[in-house]
């Protein structure tokens, strides 16, 4: 895996699948992440975005979820 | 022994359908209140069921068991402290695989367990089909599947709560890979001989997944099994290259993906149905705005049309009780004093009726739908500007009704800065008061571009406060992260209820602050110190703000109900039209004033309820102080418009 393949979250368009690589967001935000099924190597399609970099919604373990933008952007993820 | 009492609880995700059960078993039987010195909602009930008398909570909507915010925190305390005689999970069937990661860890409470699986009414729709027999195999706890809003599997789920509360059974904890799983038996063994509120192996976990709550709890009494702990999380830490709190988060995620793999089938649901088309316009990037727009537009214009209506109804029901009153107990003081008290209680319910009702009403309505998750969605990214992320957009939408259920739903807020923030702003946002006195008096006699005006320096205002707040206030701003439900029909009984309980708790917090202010004015006013109150504060309404000495009684007045300011007006000055008395500088800055000064009683009551004494002190001060310099300030400004006189 080189370091281009890896992206933020916010970077995909909609209807991309894509895979948690990793998440760079301190320790509390990632726990809260990890909480709600958000953990690298995690499954995640792109289901709607704003005109802003954020809010994001995305579907993971077969639910949807919401993400503030501070959170997208520190999820890292690679295309499928 | 058979219990004539039992204490059930209520756990899960939030929008899983917890309140439509909770709604259901309790009909009239509950009592919402607060959570001990926490703004959040406390909802307990009673059932009376086969000669037992079951007691219900309908505990916070949660995602974990972590501590990420008070509900996690409060759940888990309840379960471990109050010990219920059983928990039952309600899980939205639809969203099987996230809700189970939050089972599991309800699995490490180790009390009674019996899992509610709800909305199995629309795992068609979704294409899935679970097997329920193998569930209860693989959990080894009571599985029901439920369709809450239409009752359906509410009885089996207490038969099996009486059951488990009669012959408690404690559920087998979840077993994670083997890593993780020797580091918590050498923790547990540790463990073994120490009195703990909690679990020795939830206990153990939590040590590993370095939970700052439990690591205070052991570190007083057992500094060297919080060392041991650490060393451990640091192997794990060593191996995976992350957060030991994430590598046992990880492996809930895995084994509850494991398990939904084993019960669970999903085809491909058929041709997009007319939820997903409503979900696809209203949460798109850009009709969404518009579509927006007309449905909030829509609700304010219903209820203020409607509520105009049953409000003069109202007020004109309650004057003959007024001319009914004083014929009865005569024309004495106290009479006045006691009648100043009905009437401040009457305005209240003048109120409360036609405008609160409707609102909570058509509310609950949008939120059980789930358009307020969109809501959220679309709004996030400005509400970050005002320092608040989205869903802060709820209490504010909810302010321009009225400022006292705007304060109260401030507890939808995750943290206590989130909170405090999206309540001061709230106050700021103009209600329905504020808005009839600038149509009043400055849309009517000035126009209506200055009117538009007046709400665009509010808003600028709050925009500069939300700036200002989010950098004042300590603490880390909060993501958005929630859950997006699906569109589905709304539950009109729990929506009812829901309305009818929110309702009896605005009149309960704002009535006795309301007939309290209401008699001391009108005792003022008996004393003859209205005048002389007046006279103080002139250096200030007359000096600095340039409006005529009289006002300041008004702006008393106004603190009881904002809209007595355009009524009582036309008394003191003697007439309706005002351009005749005021210039059109003094009907702004009237207005301006107004719309600033203070919030009205009711809402400092709400104030206080929700953040309490200090911080209400704080915000009422600064409405004063902003009222002063801005209104001066504006004076000065407009004095250079020579063409508004
Ligand atoms: N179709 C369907 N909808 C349900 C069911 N149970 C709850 N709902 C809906 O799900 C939404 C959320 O329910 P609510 O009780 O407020 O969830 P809570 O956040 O867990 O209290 C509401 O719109 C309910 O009408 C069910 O069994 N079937
Ligand atoms: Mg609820």
């Amino acid at each position: 895996m080189t370091k281009e393949d890896t992206i933020s979250l916010c970077k995909l368009e909609k209807n991309q699948l894509a895979v948690i690589v990793a998440i760079t967001a301190g320790d509390k935000s990632a726990k809260r992440l990890a909480d709600m099924g958000l953990t690298p190597n995690t499954h995640i399609q792109i289901l709607r975005k704003t005109l802003f970099c954020g809010p994001i919604e995305i579907k993971a373990r077969e639910s949807n979820l919401i993400l503030g933008k501070g959170l997208a952007k520190k999820i890292l993820v690679k295309k499928l | 022994m058979t219990l004539k009492k039992i204490n059930m609880a209520l756990a899960g995700y939030a929008n899983v359908g917890k309140s439509v059960i909770f709604n259901h078993l309790t009909g009239l039987h509950q009592h919402i209140g607060n959570w001990p010195g926490k703004t959040i909602e406390k909802a307990e009930g009673t059932l009376y069921y086969k000669g037992y008398t079951i007691d219900v909570l309908d505990l916070p909507g949660i995602y974990s068991l972590s501590t990420h915010s008070f509900e996690e925190l409060i759940t888990r305390e309840y379960i471990v402290s109050v010990k219920p005689d059983f928990i039952a999970n309600t899980v939205d069937a639809t969203n099987l695989e996230t809700n189970l990661i939050l089972t599991l860890q309800l699995l490490e409470l180790e009390k009674p367990l019996v899992l509610a699986l709800n909305m199995v009414d629309l795992l068609k729709r979704k294409g899935i089909t679970i097997d329920f027999e193998k569930f209860e195999k693989i959990l080894e706890i009571p599985i029901i599947p439920v369709i809450a809003t239409q009752g359906k599997g509410l009885a089996e789920i207490i038969d099996q709560g009486i059951n488990l509360t009669n012959k408690p059974i404690v559920p087998k904890t979840p077993k994670y890979g083997k890593e993780v799983e020797t580091r918590i038996e050498q923790l547990s063994i540790l463990l073994q001989n120490i009195e703990l509120l909690y679990p020795k192996r939830f206990t153990a976990i939590k040590l590993l997944e370095k939970d700052t709550e439990i690591e205070n709890l052991i570190r007083a009494k057992h500094p060297e099994i919080l060392e041991i702990a650490q060393n451990l999380s640091l192997e794990l830490e060593k191996i995976h290259g992350h957060s030991s709190s994430i590598v046992i988060a990880d492996e809930r995620c895995l084994l509850a993906s494991h398990i939904a793999k084993q019960i669970r089938t999903i085809t491909k649901p058929q041709k997009a149905s007319a939820h997903e088309i409503l979900d696809i316009i209203t949460g798109h990037k850009i009709l969404g705005y518009p579509v927006m727009l007309i449905i909030l537009g829509l609700m304010f214009f219903t209820v203020f049309k409607g509520g105009s209506y049953l409000s003069s109804f109202l007020e004109n029901l309650f004057s003959t009780l007024q001319v009914n009153f004083y014929s009865t107990f005569g024309n004495s003081i106290y009479a006045a004093l006691i009648w100043s008290g009905i009437a401040s209680f009457l305005a209240l319910i003048e109120i409360a009726l036609p405008y609160i009702l409707p609102f909570y009403f058509f509310l609950f309505i949008l939120e059980s739908v789930g358009y307020l998750a969109r809501v959220a969605f679309l709004m996030d990214h400005l509400m970050h500007k005002l320092g608040v992320h989205g869903k802060a957009c709820i209490p504010l939408i909810l302010g321009f009704g009225c400022n006292v259920p705007a304060c109260l739903s401030c507890r939808i807020m995750e943290t206590e800065r989130e909170r405090f923030i999206t309540g001061l702003l709230t106050v700021f946002v103009p209600c329905s008061a504020v808005t009839v006195i600038i149509a009043g008096l400055v849309g009517k006699y000035v126009g209506v571009g200055w009117a538009l005006g007046l709400y665009l320096l509010i808003f600028l205002i709050i925009f500069i406060i939300g700036k200002a707040a989010a950098i004042i206030t300590p603490g880390e701003p909060t993501e958005l992260i929630m859950g997006m439900p699906s569109y589905k029909l709304p539950n009109m009984k729990a929506i009812a209820f829901q309305t009818w309980f929110r309702l009896k708790e605005f009149i309960f917090i704002a009535g006795p602050i309301v007939i309290i202010s209401g008699i001391l004015i009108e005792g003022a006013s008996l004393l003859n110190l209205l005048a002389p109150i007046s006279n103080f504060l002139s250096p200030i309404t007359a000096g600095w703000l340039g409006l005529p000495p009289a006002i300041g009684i008004l702006l008393l007045f106004g603190i009881l109900r904002k809209e007595l300011i355009l009524v009582l007006l036309a008394s003191i000055l003697g007439t309706t039209n005002f351009i005749l008395v005021l210039t059109k500088t003094q009907l702004l800055i009237l207005a301006l004033v107004s719309m600033l000064y203070i919030p009205c009683a009711a809402t400092i009551a709400a104030l206080y309820k929700e953040f309490g004494w200090k911080k209400t002190l704080l915000i009422t001060f600064l409405k004063i102080a902003l009222a002063i310099i801005v209104g001066g300030l504006a004076l000065r400004v407009l004095n250079f418009i020579p063409h508004l006189y």
